[in-house]
């Protein structure tokens, strides 16, 4: 019976333990945390935006951004719900770019083009046609009237209307 | 000889039964002390559970939804200025399908007059975050309601059996305890006004983003059932149930959306308020009634819309005026006082007056 008991209390200690080798607690602190606490960093092969001379990524650090390219027209601010961190829109004549928090810096998150005045490194700006992006990033599927091309850490979004682009977004992947 | 070994194996079961006791209860402390306690840091994870400990449940108004909800309406000033008994049980982005278990799990105790929903939360037809989802579920209280939402949640990663021991999800949170893990075992520690999340520093509305072009505007078939069956769970009930979308800026609340609620309301004969047009009415004023920049009201901004939203609540559902009742006195009268002292709490704390806020 003694065996039992200390069978019973090692399976106990063992689901426990076993637990141990899962992944890490949900974020209580930051959503934007990666699973292991290890920071994100830009990937080389993904799709970037160049613009004024600078390109910028998605996950890469805002501050970085912000010394290429200056202030941005206006700048907006959100907390996520209930957590702690801001969430950072940053408006240039023709793009917008949003961060999320990553511990202390702020990772690009996403990078929406606005207007023609500025254009994919591959060319496209928004008025293309789907043609033209077809050309540009190679045949694939348009699904209601969108065009996704993933490259590592970023997609590379093309919404149409009447097979004419009308709005071009970097996400990550 | 027989009743020796008789004695002997009572003895061992006994045994048995304690250890077996002994390692459940260790292992229950050790779960108690390793969930995330939501007492200092992201309160709002501690509001679900919070409904729970309400001695008189008998409200007969109640809120649902997210933080467009527990962050905009004050039930104090419902009690205040029009006697209305009500409670909100929303939480951070509580997905539609989440307020719908929650009013299911709230109808296990009383059948409110009213109930209000936020739409905001049609947007999603998936749950996005785990963090969002165990704010939300772990604080229900065990029922078929609980299991259903945890099944409707559940992201690809997320397994049903952490949500029955929360230790094999919270096992990693050795190295972040803090005191009030200890201070906060065995009880928590209240965060809420019935469910109202307040606050009182003022960040006017500025530079707010407008809407990114969608590829589809259409609110998704999941979330429409959700809705939909709302909408028969308050029938059902014959329970009064009033669409809101709150005046909250950002995110953005495209007119496609808004074209698609308006047409749901009048189809199924159902009041609704967009809060956001309403501005002129309820005397919102984003410079002075927001926290942070229109995403959320502070204490002045969520008066504003109680008072407002009372008025209707009276005159167009006859909700009634419960004060005299000498129970629900009390419990308001301390509701009230715990309001009023972190009102005054805060106000320190952000080295502000009451005129330098909205109200």
């Amino acid at each position: 019976m003694r065996k039992s008991c200390i069978a019973f209390a090692a399976a106990a200690l063992a689901l426990v333990l076993a637990a141990c080798a899962g992944p890490d607690a949900p974020a209580t602190t930051s959503p934007a945390a990666t699973p292991g606490g290890t920071p994100l960093s830009p990937y080389p092969e993904a799709y970037v935006f160049q613009v004024r001379g600078t390109e910028v990524a998605i996950d890469q650090d805002m501050a970085e951004v912000l010394e290429a390219l200056g202030e941005a027209n206006s700048y907006f601010e959100a907390a996520s719900c209930a957590f702690d961190g801001l969430d950072k829109t940053y408006t240039y004549s023709g793009f917008v770019i949003t961060t999320r928090p990553d511990g202390d810096r702020d990772l690009v998150n996403s990078i929406l083009l606005t207007d023609d005045s500025v254009a994919t490194a591959e060319g496209i700006y928004i008025g293309s046609s789907q043609a033209d992006v077809l050309a540009a990033y190679g045949d694939t599927e348009v699904a209601y009237n969108v065009i996704q091309y993933t490259l590592d850490n970023t997609t590379l979004n093309f919404i149409l209307e009447g097979g004419t682009v009308l709005s071009i977004e970097y996400i990550p992947a | 000889m027989i009743r020796m070994k008789e004695t002997k194996r009572t003895r061992s079961l006994i045994t048995f039964f304690l250890s077996a006791l002994i390692v459940l209860l260790t292992l229950w402390l050790l779960q108690r002390l390793l969930v995330p306690k939501y007492a200092a840091d992201v309160v709002e994870g501690a509001l679900v559970a919070e409904y729970y400990q309400e001695e008189n449940k008998d409200f007969d108004v109640i809120f649902v939804g997210d933080c467009e909800v527990y962050e905009n309406f004050s039930p104090v000033t419902l009690w205040e200025e029009y006697g209305i008994h009500s409670y909100i049980r929303g939480s951070a982005q509580q997905y539609i399908w989440q307020s719908y278990y929650l009013l299911e799990d709230t109808l296990r105790y009383h059948t409110p007059q009213v109930v209000i929903f936020n739409v905001q939360s049609m947007q999603f037809s998936q749950a996005q975050n785990e963090a969002y989802n165990r704010m939300t579920l772990e604080g229900m209280e065990w029922s078929g309601s609980k299991v259903k939402s945890i099944l409707a949640s559940m992201t690809e990663e997320e397994q049903f059996l952490d949500y029955v021991f929360p230790i094999l999800r919270y096992h990693t949170r050795w190295s972040e305890l803090t005191g009030d893990d200890v201070r906060y075992l065995f009880q928590s520690r209240p965060v809420s006004h019935n469910g109202y999340y307040m606050r009182v520093d003022v960040k006017p509305a500025e530079n707010v983003p407008g809407g990114q072009i969608l590829a589809d505007y259409s609110f998704g078939e999941r979330a429409w059932d959700y809705l939909e069956r709302m909408v028969q769970l308050c029938q059902a009930h014959d329970i009064q149930l009033i669409l809101i979308k709150a005046p909250s800026l950002y995110p953005y609340w495209y007119p496609e959306w808004e074209a698609q609620i308006e047409d749901f309301a009048r189809e199924r004969d159902l009041p609704y308020l967009n809060f956001l047009e309403l501005t002129e009415e309820t005397g919102i004023d984003y410079s002075t009634d927001t926290y942070d920049a229109g995403l959320h009201m502070n204490l002045s901004g969520a008066e504003k819309l109680s008072d407002y939203m009372g008025k209707i609540l009276r005159e167009e559902y006859g909700v009634p005026d419960r004060r005299g009742d000498p129970q629900l006195d009390r419990i308001w009268a301390d509701n009230l006082a715990a309001y009023e002292a972190e009102q005054q709490a805060q106000y320190e704390c952000y080295g502000m007056t009451p005129q330098q806020e909205g109200g």
